[in-house]
């Protein structure tokens, strides 16, 4: 499709900028992951990768393929700070953490119960990353009520995606992937999506930093 | 099968069929005509290109998207007054009710029919709304549009 790259400046980050970035978001998720492994009683391990630039409509791919089941976790930053957080689990992953939070053999995607439940441990995880990032650069920041749902990985996340685009054409994303110790079938991807304004934003309490 | 991604349109002549995966709040729109076996699909994120910060992909709105992809149509040869639409997804994810933005599956879905309607195009079928995600397939043999969802099973219209 015809697609002029209005805001493509967003694209030429340098490396310090990408670094500095990352260790932000780095610092959000080492809070969250203690949240996680407090909340199960196991150790858990993160590893974020670089950042990455997409264009909306591409995000959702971010994750796997399009159809993916999951349960989905989206919650928005508000305060100082605009932007959203989306929790991933694939199906068996969510079935896992289901299992061990709620201490039965049982889980079922589609209760409302299970899925209320996956809606305060995406809280939890998102709570912990947006008051590091408060601490850290010493601002307000909350976060909106949860929601969740069982379903196509973008199915869940076009609505956000959708109210992210109203404003940018691009998207900030720290894809973050999350394994539970000894639970080899766990895991998660904690997407942070930032829009232009916060990017300058951050870009530039970096630099009032150094 | 042609692939096609969210804020993108396209059109096929029969066999090639058109695909778009995994519609929640976004809407599907088909035009097709039966008598040139020529079809095409819409993955629109937004109502209106209005209010929009940067409205250059046509694809993304309905209200651009549709004439738009009527005028693609054109190009292969279909005459306008022979098209049929149909409409899938517009779905409200996660059933907030009238809140906000949160709304768009809903405002997609009427956006649509407004302009389908001032265009003058039959509205054949529908399956929109629900909290659910679908997965949307036009056979361009017949115009029979395929759904795949996870949880409501798979229909057709």
């Amino acid at each position: 499709m015809v697609d002029k790259m209005e805001n493509e400046e967003i694209l030429n980050l340098n490396e310090f900028q990408r670094d500095a970035l990352k260790e932000v978001a780095n610092i959000g998720m080492g809070n969250s992951i203690t949240s996680l492994s407090k909340l199960i009683n196991r150790q858990v391990n993160i590893h974020v990768p670089d950042l990455k630039i997409e264009k909306i409509e591409d995000v959702p791919e971010i994750v796997g393929s399009p159809e993916e089941p999951v349960v989905g976790t989206i919650v928005g930053l508000r305060g100082n700070f605009m932007g959203y957080i989306a929790i991933i689990f694939p199906e068996e992953s969510a079935e896992k953490i289901s299992q061990i939070v709620m201490d039965s053999d049982d889980a079922d995607l589609q209760s409302e119960m299970t899925l209320s439940m996956m809606g305060e441990v995406g809280q939890i995880l998102a709570g912990s990353y947006s008051s590091a990032i408060s601490d850290f650069f010493g601002i307000n920041t909350s976060i909106t009520i949860p929601y969740t749902n069982y379903d196509m990985v973008a199915a869940i996340m076009d609505n956000l995606l959708i109210e992210m685009s109203i404003e940018v054409d691009y998207a900030i994303v720290f894809d973050t992937e999350f394994t539970i110790k000894d639970e080899h079938k766990v895991r998660g991807s904690f997407l942070t999506m930032f829009d232009k304004s916060l990017l300058d934003d951050f870009l530039e309490r970096i630099n009032k930093m150094v | 099968m042609k692939l096609v991604k969210m804020a993108d349109c396209a059109v096929a002549k029969s066999p090639d069929n058109l695909k778009t995966m995994s519609l929640g709040s976004c809407v599907g729109i088909t035009l097709y005509d039966p008598s040139k076996k020529v079809g095409g699909l819409i993955h629109a994120m937004l109502p209106s290109s209005e209010n929009a910060r940067s409205a250059n992909n046509k694809a993304k709105f309905v209200d651009t998207s549709i004439p738009y992809l009527v005028d693609e149509l054109v190009k292969y040869g279909v005459a306008k007054r022979r098209l049929e639409a149909k409409l899938v997804g517009g779905a409200d994810m996660f059933s907030m009710g009238n809140n906000g933005t949160i709304n768009v599956g809903r405002n997609n879905v009427k956006k649509a029919k407004e302009v389908l309607s001032n265009l003058d195009i039959p509205l054949v079928a529908e399956e929109t709304g629900g909290n659910y995600g679908r997965t949307t397939t036009l056979d361009t043999s017949d115009g029979t549009v395929f759904i795949r969802s996870i949880k409501e099973g798979n229909s057709k219209i």
